[in-house]
């Protein structure tokens, strides 16, 4: 039985960065149990470190993208098992 | 009044209205909205005088309780957004209660949104302006972008009878591509060349793009032989299209006041929205147009403007 999933995609085009500063341990690793609008990762572009959050509560099954890379609009970045 | 109170800011949510005028030679910014006509279209739809201050939202939009009785409106970048966990729409006057959250996603399609409150958001007015310089820590709320738990006021709240909504065919979309009108100038005669690549090539928004400023990349713009690469800095304007040393065109916007590169042509105000719209990877084509024919469609810009506002308080 396949679990539903969901995808975090990039609002924009920018660098994809797993944690919120250099320093801080990942937002995030697979395995991981996430709740409604916890902090999954952060997009820097236009000056603006955009975090983005979980739509909904499950567990991260992939990370598409290494940190630092550079996302497109629209990109998958995370995907999640709802539950 | 307590208005709103932030649950989460968003990636930069900031206090914005027409901006600040008259102070650009103390080196202060005008700031002020980046996309004037959803900005407008908000206060209308509140029933807000056209200059009541509202929250400008980029990318990723606050969550927010409300808490007091009145009617609000978002416009401009389509968000995803919820009242209690239940869609709702943008371009239309929602009533909130006092309690209800009000969460705004991430855009789907454009740049900023704008919230407006009946009454508008009430802050210190700074040099007659409420908007936000937060270079300069100066205006908005406490000079800088929101943050979690900041309480935001709003002024007196008139509880509208009809619930206003925004003609439908009247609201802009902002696709990826966007065409937008520039007059050749202030300094066109350092290039020459240079006039037909920007006017005949796509250029793309790149990372590098802010209230400042939205750096473009794409064909080099080349500076006449023998003419100087920069200029004795003067004052720059919203629209102003700068070419600095790595010949890649800046569009210069609300945050700058003065500069030292040469500008090959000006964005006319009424597409500047536009612009405001356009996210890094997006591309933006320059077509050239007359100061007349700018003069003629700010003017057709203020009558449809007028229109709107007449229509929507009927």
């Amino acid at each position: 039985m396949d679990a539903k999933t969901y995808m975090i995609t990039s609002p924009l085009m920018g660098t994809f960065y797993r944690s919120p500063s250099p320093e801080a341990s990942p937002c995030v690793e697979v395995g991981q149990k996430v709740n409604t609008s916890d902090v999954v990762c952060v997009i820097e572009s236009m000056k603006i470190f955009t975090e983005l959050r979980a739509a909904q509560a499950g567990t991260v099954k992939r990370i598409l993208v290494e940190n630092e890379g550079l996302v497109m609009k629209n990109q998958e970045l995370i995907e999640i098992e709802i539950g | 009044m307590d208005a709103l109170l932030i649950v989460t800011p968003g990636a930069y949510t900031t206090v914005q209205d027409k901006g600040r005028y008259g102070y650009q030679q103390m080196g202060v910014p005008v700031s002020g909205v980046l996309d004037a006509f959803a900005f407008y279209a908000a206060n209308m739809l509140v029933g807000n005088p056209d200059n009541a201050a509202a929250l400008e939202i980029t990318i990723v939009g606050p969550c927010l309780e409300i808490l007091t009785d009145t009617h609000i409106a978002v416009t401009g970048a389509e968000m995803g957004m919820t009242l209690n966990d239940q869609p709702v729409q943008g371009w239309k006057a929602i009533r909130v209660k006092p309690g209800d959250i009000l969460d705004i996603q991430q855009v789907k399609s454009g740049c900023r949104a704008y919230l407006a409150v009946s009454g508008g958001i009430d802050v210190p007015q700074v040099m007659g302006s409420r908007s936000t310089y937060a270079g300069g820590k100066l205006g908005g709320y406490k000079g800088r972008p929101l943050q979690e738990r900041d309480m935001i006021q709003c002024g007196e709240t008139k509880l509208l009878t009809k619930l206003r909504q925004f003609p439908s065919d009247m609201i802009p979309q902002y696709p990826l591509e966007i065409v937008i009108r520039a007059i050749p100038g202030p300094q066109n005669d350092f290039f020459h060349e240079g006039l037909d690549t920007i006017f005949q090539s796509d250029y793309m928004v790149s990372a590098k793009a802010d209230r400042m400023g939205y750096r473009l990349q794409g064909p080099k713009i080349k500076v006449l032989e023998g003419m100087p690469k920069s200029i004795i800095s003067e004052p720059t304007m919203p629209g102003g299209v700068q070419i600095p040393a790595d010949e890649q065109p800046i569009i210069l916007l609300v945050e700058q006041t003065v500069g030292g590169y040469t500008k090959i042509v000006t964005v006319i105000s009424t597409d500047l929205p536009k612009v405001a719209q356009a996210t890094p990877g997006d591309t933006i084509r320059f077509e050239k147009v007359t100061l007349g024919q700018a003069h003629s469609l700010y003017h057709d810009q203020k009558k449809l403007i007028q229109m709107l506002a007449d229509q929507l308080s009927e």
